[in-house]
């Protein structure tokens, strides 16, 4: 009886919180498309009542956004991967029992998340040790390995029954063949996780672009916003009636556009990856 | 005992590492830069075009490619075979970026900087190469359009250690964009004084309840109230170089004693303090002026008086003015017509880093672009294609203006060649054409100090950290006067002395070197 | 050590100790290496899968760290990053000089608390709920509304944040006053705003770091339920005894996780959202953004990055301390 109540409210409270979150996604939706005078009378308003593509023309104008957009889809694809490997294999050593110096690992791993890359060091590796700078290869390297998500990954891998390791062994199994056979089709859930916040980091990084591509053919999408927004509030403070745009600029409508063109494609990518949240993998693999 | 074991591994691994990249690294850092004559020699040889790589801030705009493209082909005829490579930035990145560059030993010939930008820093920290020789042999376009009081005033240590980019001589005062057609319903004739003005401003709050009198472009530095109040005032208060618009330490008119708020409390600025405490009491200053965007309230329509920066209305806020049913008008309390002393300060620079390798290529092609039909091209793009010249000082644009936005300030500006735009109406015109004669200004006896901050670096980074917290509050009203200041003072006092007695120092050896 | 005392041949006498010493000195270092690789083949394939990630941190993690050298120097173009000066502590100077330091450090490790108790509280609440909902398109339809407003940036999320905190159009202004309440002018009192931005950040993170908790609940075997609901257990008291004992770990890891970097601020956030309102400094000014006030008109490269190590240094210390707790509690949820 009492679960009754108790699922009631389950779901009372979860619908609430999620009303929360989506009722401000969908005011930037909706309002991305109203025109800079609307949104400068009622602010934000829930209700369409004049469309406008004005805040899109302009993002789209002069072509950059498809090049753009282009870019961070391949860094995003290409390093999520390159990151899945490296790191699912990284967080597997570092979870697994007969690894004597884990811990040490560990710490060294960790150590990097505190005393992250001098700037000048960093960009002397990459731009001159290295001679990344202006390719793609600049974009994807750095992050291909986030100490965070691989101590993510650890947590689940140790929760994993050492049962299925045991029971590979004896099946004549080698390391590397029981974790890609054996471990990480278990490890679903956990992969589908990392593999969507990988994609994301990648997705929304403009930090790298800003600092190694210079050749503005190969800006990814978040750099080209970065720029366009931050030199739009520029724009008011120079002397303002010697610019040369005689059209106003929808500035605020503009911000909102840029949320939206960012989610797109990830909002895509996410219910893809709800369906790796199925239950139980585990069962039968042991006690089979 | 493993743990210390592999950790010495490690630690030995990254220093060897650091080490003999450093060397190999340094290499290229530590590079000396051979006379430079004898290189330009060989480069005309060898018909290679020199690649001049420059950092812009702003946006690359959409027909860049074939500007540069027609620039080039022009430079090529006179017999100079340059390929531009321009990097833009945005402005927010733009000095992390460079300073990460240029400390990493890049290849940069062209750097855009500015004593807002941290200039002063970067030339104590020695990134910047001084030009006087470079431009005395390659640049005389570059100096002739320039007045010899604006070369003279923005010399570093007595050293030119940039091209100054200017085109007026003297910031247009404090302009006020109001809304004209309030005004006229309330039945004020044009407001010419910051007297009628608070009167304005008190009758709208009387009347108009809906509307909030007053709103600043920024809350902060020099568009806080107080300071911008005072800023047409003759022989107002004036912030220094040390302290930028702060008034805490301050000069009056053309003398260069500075003044100490903290030692001595004027009564002029603590009137107008208590005034303005007054005002936001009363409800004329908009409650939450430090949180908010001052031109999109103004442009929502919902503010009568908005202090700004420009002589005339922005387009686009007399376009949103006008769609939320009201007209807007500009007004400046400032006198055009007298003599006014000047500090021919420049706004931006162009400097060259020191580790350049084509520097003389670099002021040739300056040179280059400070020739009226060059300067024109660079400036406003293709005549007949994006603009089209009214007379010989104005020019009208053509189209939108999108596929080539203005921006010369960046890297080619200067008063004799830039053009005023067309249509701007009677008064503006005459304000604009007075202030880029230089011969309307004399010199104000600082020009050409500048304050290096390197020997109270540490000061003033408290210093501005204190000032974040009470500055703006207390010169908006928003907080109680005397309890601001006095946590201020408490906080503050010690360090503005010393930045107050390393300014004086360097002033009086300043004026002991040009006297 | 034990193997170099068994070797120990019969015969030898007291007379020759400092031989045998350094005999058992080198043998011992000998015996470490032979250890590490003895440990090396042993496990060669699983060291082999970590070759990539150890040869990641090597070169962009570990290798970079020498610039962090700039701090204790006085950088000069012409001398390069080598020649520069030495000045030792100099640069820290700037932040410690004033009682700042302590107010902004506070505020730093104060608010940061404050997110990762309610931030990681409500993702595991959010997951856990969303865990027991029966209907699936429901679930899904909830899992991605809560992570929409990860994805809206902090310059709107300011926006917003001023539509609905401002004083005169504020929408909870208006409906304080519609209640019959005075309104509050927000953007002006500090004290406020250690709630406003804890809400904030909750709001914005939580949807994230609930995947996480899904994906540890994923791995939880059905039959601890089903053998719970025969002994006729509620589903509220699962949850109490099977569901959160079985994701501790992960809570403790991601806290631990968020501790180390208990020094580190969101200036992102901060900056966005306060600006440069001096009103609320004393409650919202974190290291980064002061440190980026004090610091903006100057351009000196070396003292930001002191004020970096100050944070990492800190946070160093932080989370050694925290990971000794936490091991002898619990040493799987450990980091190391």
């Amino acid at each position: 009886m009492r679960d009754k109540w108790f699922i009631g409210f389950v779901y009372v409270f979860v619908t609430v919180f999620a009303v929360f979150c989506f009722l401000p996604f969908w005011m930037v939706f909706v309002d991305s498309f109203a025109t800079e005078s609307g949104l400068r009378e009622k602010g934000f308003h829930l209700f369409p009542t004049e469309f406008s593509l004005d805040a899109y023309t302009f993002l789209f104008s002069g072509g950059q956004v498809y090049s753009s957009y282009a870019v961070s889809v391949t860094v995003t694809a290409i390093g999520t991967i390159g990151a899945m490997i490296v790191s699912s294999s990284y967080a597997y050593v570092l979870a697994h029992r007969k690894v004597k110096y884990r811990n040490i690992l560990s710490f060294l791993t960790y150590f990097t998340m505190l005393f992250g890359a001098g700037l000048v060091g960093f960009y002397m590796l990459i731009a001159n040790w290295l001679g990344l700078k202006d390719t793609i290869w600049a974009l994807i390297l750095p992050y291909l390995l986030n100490p965070f998500y691989v101590f993510i990954m650890v947590s689940y891998f140790r929760d994993i029954p050492y049962e299925l390791n045991e029971a590979a062994l004896i099946d004549g199994c080698g390391e590397i063949r029981t974790f890609v056979r054996i471990i990480l089709p278990i490890a679903k859930p956990v992969l589908a996780t990392v593999g969507l916040f990988y994609a994301l980091q990648y997705w929304n990084d403009w930090w790298l672009a800003l600092l190694f591509v210079d050749d503005y053919r190969l800006h990814p999408l978040q750099i080209m916003i970065r720029q366009l927004v931050s030199n739009l509030n520029v724009q008011s403070y120079i002397a303002g009636s010697s610019t040369s745009y005689t059209v106003t600029i929808p500035s605020t409508g503009i911000q909102l556009a840029t949320v939206c063109i960012t989610i797109g494609p990830i909002i895509a990518l996410y219910p893809i990856l709800q369906r790796y949240y199925t239950k139980g993998l585990t069962i039968g693999a042991v006690k089979g | 005992m493993k743990w210390r074991s592999l950790l010495g591994i490690l630690l030995v691994v990254m220093v060897a590492l650091a080490g003999c990249s450093s060397s190999g690294g340094s290499g290229k850092e530590t590079g000396s830069n051979p006379s430079d004559s004898n290189r330009t020699e060989t480069r005309k040889e060898s018909k290679e075009p020199v690649v001049l790589n420059v950092m812009l801030p702003g946006d690359r705009p959409a027909d860049f490619n074939k500007v540069i493209a027609e620039a080039e082909r022009r430079m090529a005829e006179d017999g100079l075979h340059f390929r531009l490579d321009v990097t833009f930035v945005p402005w927010s990145d733009l000095k992390q970026k460079t300073q990460v560059m240029l400390s990493a030993g890049e290849d940069l010939d062209l750097v855009f900087d500015a004593p807002w930008n941290a200039m002063n820093e970067m030339i104590a920290a020695g990134y910047y190469e001084p030009l006087d020789e470079l431009l005395a042999r390659h640049g005389p376009n570059i100096l002739n359009t320039r007045p010899k009081e604006l070369l003279d005033a923005n010399r570093f240590d007595g050293k030119l250690m940039g091209i100054p980019l200017n085109n007026k001589f003297k910031d247009p005062a404090a302009t006020y964009v109001i809304r004209q057609d309030i005004r006229e319903e309330l039945g004020f004739g044009p407001i010419r004084s910051y007297g009628e003005l608070t009167e304005f401003m008190y009758e709208v709050k009387k009347r108009m309840p809906d509307i909030i009198p007053y709103v600043g472009s920024l809350a902060t530095g020099n568009m806080t109230l107080v300071p911008f109040s005072f800023r047409d005032v003759e022989n107002g208060p004036e912030g220094t170089q040390a302290l930028y618009q702060s008034l805490v330490l301050y000069h009056r008119g053309n003398d260069s004693k500075v003044f100490n708020l903290f030692d001595e409390a004027d009564p002029e600025i603590w009137d107008r303090i208590l005034q303005v405490r007054q005002m936001y009491l009363d409800g004329i200053i908009h409650p939450d002026i430090m949180a908010v965007k001052g031109q999109e309230e103004f442009k929502k329509g919902k503010v009568a008086v908005l202090s700004l920066n420009s002589i005339s209305v922005p387009n686009d806020i007399a376009a949103a003015v006008d769609e939320a049913g009201g007209k807007a008008e500009a007004i400046t309390f400032f006198n055009y017509s007298d003599k006014q002393p000047s500090m021919f300060a420049a706004y931006n620079f162009i400097c060259i880093p020191v580790r350049s390798e084509k520097k003389v290529e670099a002021i040739q092609f300056l040179n280059w672009a400070n020739e009226k039909d060059n300067y024109d091209l660079l400036a406003y793009g293709m005549e007949g294609v994006h603009w089209e010249p009214v007379g010989d000082d104005m020019y009208r644009v053509l189209g939108d203006g999108s596929a080539y936005t203005w921006f010369p300030y960046a890297w080619i500006w200067n008063p004799v060649h830039d053009r005023i735009k067309d249509g701007l109406p009677e008064q503006e015109l005459a304000v604009e054409k007075f202030t880029r004669d230089s011969s309307n200004f004399t010199k104000h006896v600082l020009a050409g100090f500048s304050f290096n901050a390197e020997p109270v670096a540490n000061e003033i980074a408290q210093y501005n950290a204190i000032d974040a917290k009470y500055y703006g509050p207390l010169m908006n009203g928003v907080g109680d006067p005397e309890e601001l200041w006095t946590k201020f003072k408490q906080e503050a006092e010690p360090h503005v002395k010393k930045i107050q007695l390393e300014l004086e120092k360097q002033i009086e050896a300043f004026l002991n070197r040009n006297s | 050590m034990s193997e170099a005392n068994v070797e120990m041949e019969d015969g030898q006498e007291e007379g020759e100790p400092v031989v045998r010493q350094s005999n058992c000195e080198t043998i011992e270092r000998k015996g470490e290496i032979t250890e590490m690789v003895n440990e090396l083949a042993k496990n060669r394939q699983l060291y082999l899968l970590a070759v990539p990630g150890l040869l990641f941190l090597l070169i962009f993690a570990y290798v970079p760290m020498f610039g962090h050298v700039i701090a204790f120097k006085k950088f000069n173009s012409l001398k390069g990053l080598w020649g520069s000066e030495w000045v030792g502590l100099d640069n820290f100077k700037f932040f410690f000089m004033g009682k700042d330091w302590i107010t902004v450090t506070f505020n730093t490790i104060f608010l940061n608390s404050l997110f990762i108790v309610f931030g990681i509280g409500l993702a595991v609440v959010l997951a856990i709920f969303l865990n027991e909902m029966r209907s699936v398109l429901y679930k899904r339809l909830m899992q991605s509304a809560i992570f929409m407003p990860y994805f809206i940036s902090w310059v709107v999320v300011s926006m917003m944040a001023l539509a609905v905190l401002g004083t005169t159009e504020g929408l909870l202004n208006r409906t304080l006053e519609a209640l019959g309440f005075e309104r509050v002018a927000w953007y002006s009192t500090p004290e406020a705003w250690p709630a406003i931005l804890t809400a904030i950040y909750v709001w914005k993170t939580s949807g994230y770091y609930s995947i996480i908790f899904l994906a540890a609940i994923a791995a939880i075997p059905p039959d601890y339920y089903e053998s719970a609901l025969i002994d006729g257990a509620s589903r509220l008291r699962m949850i109490f005894h099977i569901t959160l004992p079985l994701i501790r770990k992960t809570m403790m890891v991601l806290v631990l996780l968020a501790v180390g970097r208990i020094f580190y601020g969101d200036f992102g956030m901060v900056y966005g959202i306060v600006g440069d309102n001096g009103m609320l400094f004393s409650t919202t000014d974190i290291i980064d953004t002061y440190s980026y006030r004090a610091l903006r008109q100057l351009g000196n490269f070396g003292m930001a990055s002191a004020i970096v190590l100050y944070q990492s240094f800190m946070g160093l210390m932080t989370i050694v301390m925290f990971n000794w707790i936490v091991r002898r509690i619990d040493r799987d949820s450990a980091i190391f």
